[in-house]
């Protein structure tokens, strides 16, 4: 397909245009309109949040294969590993989260257009979190076959990683916002986060074990829950805050 | 003095500068409703940075600019610059929309149609991006200034939006900045190259450190 400017069917702009809804005070992009541009551009990079999940699959079925095929000792480990196959495939999955986005301009052009950062933010590490823990959590279900886990426990634990594994993609981002404008800095993300993280690891999986041993593990789950909405609350706006200031430096 | 009266955009003694290091020095300026800036100097001497501190990408640290007469920095100004906000994966008409949407606008088909034809991408709206050349990559992001008005973007930032474009859409271009200061808008813009429809010049080289 060629096209020149020669070939243009008007060649003067319409003053004054504002029937696409021109408004007469300053208007800023809406949640819809940044949902459907996120949705989009995940759309296109199928390749980068699939990487994740292929870790995530690689772990947990190379796993027993290494261990052995020892039910009771597959039982044990299988909370542990799947939870840190999911610690793990989050980690890596978020270099990609902001660094595009400062790359081609996106970034720049929403500063200058005065759009609701915190909110863009938001948005995009929802739909982050859809295509990677939610994706993981489904695919947690595998234990049972791979670590001869009971639905039980499965089922727990898939609700472990939902309510816990927000507040880890939290932490995660602040880690990359804060390595944005650094050379290689995506090398610092999982050092800066895995500590950070490790709490929720800790109380994940000792949330299904307290299941698992006929405990009440409910309290530890709710715990987690709370943690993550509270840092679903507060996150965006600190992330929004440093990404800025990754322009101003 | 009115409002309507009062500059649209003052500088005064501001100082241009990266980081640590001021580039120029108490730069003054008034730009008037419907007035075109050409920003010229030689190079480091502060244009670009003068047009991202006023797009709020690099902070004010000395001197005061007044918009629309309160002090602070221009409210959703066009910035126009090598940040195009395109992204690869996305269609043409993907990234249009986006950037018009970034300014409350909410383009019909037809619209981003008529802004594509009138940068010569007439057909190629649902063209992956990625497939553009950088000449054309850099007229989707100039497409907006078809469909904003004084009314949306009452002043316009363009660093070097002549870049990368041949004659005949060069002319398009003057006489759109041209309609749109008629219509009360205003623009500070950088260029190399002679801007005909401009009625000021603010050479930065005059305010050198």
């Amino acid at each position: 397909m060629t096209s020149s400017p020669n070939q243009a069917r008007s060649t003067s702009a319409p003053n004054n245009r504002s029937n696409a809804t021109g408004p007469s005070t300053p208007r800023s992009i809406g949640f819809v309109q940044l949902w459907r541009r996120e949705w989009q551009v995940k759309q296109q990079g199928m390749v980068q949040w699939l990487y994740p999940l292929v870790l995530f699959l690689m772990i947990i079925t190379l796993f027993p294969l290494a261990v052995g095929s020892e039910p009771v000792l597959l039982q044990r480990l299988a909370v542990s590993a799947v939870w840190i196959a999911a610690l793990l495939s989050l980690v890596m999955g978020v270099d990609g989260l902001f660094k595009p986005a400062l790359d081609n301009g996106t970034l720049a052009q929403l500063v200058v257009a005065k759009a609701p950062l915190p909110l863009w933010v938001l948005i995009r590490l929802m739909i982050h979190w859809l295509f990677s823990s939610g994706m993981v959590a489904i695919l947690s279900l595998l234990a049972v076959p791979l670590f001869q886990l009971s639905w039980f426990e499965a089922w727990i634990l898939m609700a472990s990683i939902v309510a816990g594994s927000p507040m880890l993609l939290m932490l995660s981002a602040v880690a990359s916002s804060l390595t944005l404008s650094l050379k290689n800095g995506a090398v610092l993300v999982p050092l800066i986060a895995l500590p950070m993280q490790l709490p929720v690891l800790i109380f994940a999986t000792g949330a299904v074990d307290l299941f698992a041993t006929g405990l009440n593990g409910l309290p530890v789950l709710a715990l987690l829950l709370a943690g993550s909405i509270l840092s679903v609350l507060i996150m965006p706006w600190v992330i929004a805050l440093t990404l800025k200031m990754s322009w101003l430096n | 003095m009115t409002v309507l009266d009062m500059p649209l955009l003052t500088l005064d003694e501001l100082t241009v500068q990266r980081g640590e290091m001021p580039l120029c020095e108490r730069v003054e300026l008034q730009l008037s409703a419907g007035s075109i800036c050409h920003l010229i100097g030689a190079n480091g001497t502060g244009k670009t940075t003068l047009l991202m501190q006023l797009a709020g990408l690099l902070p004010v640290l000395t001197g005061e600019v007044y918009y629309q007469g309160q002090t602070g920095l221009p409210s959703q100004p066009l910035y126009v610059s090598h940040q195009l906000g395109i992204h690869p994966s996305l269609t043409v008409a993907q990234n249009l929309t986006f950037l018009l949407n970034l300014y409350g606008m909410t383009p019909s088909a037809t619209d981003i149609d008529d802004a594509l034809s009138w940068v010569g991408l007439q057909g190629f709206d649902a063209i992956s991006s990625s497939h553009l050349s950088a000449g054309q990559t850099r007229r989707i992001t100039l497409a907006r200034l078809y469909l904003l008005s004084p009314e949306v973007t009452p002043l316009w930032l363009l660093d070097e939006p002549f870049t990368a474009l041949d004659v005949d859409m060069v002319a398009r271009m003057e006489t759109r900045l041209r309609d749109f200061a008629q219509a009360g808008g205003s623009i500070l813009m950088t260029s190399h190259q002679t801007v005909g429809v401009a009625d000021q010049v603010l050479d930065l080289s005059d305010y050198m450190v």
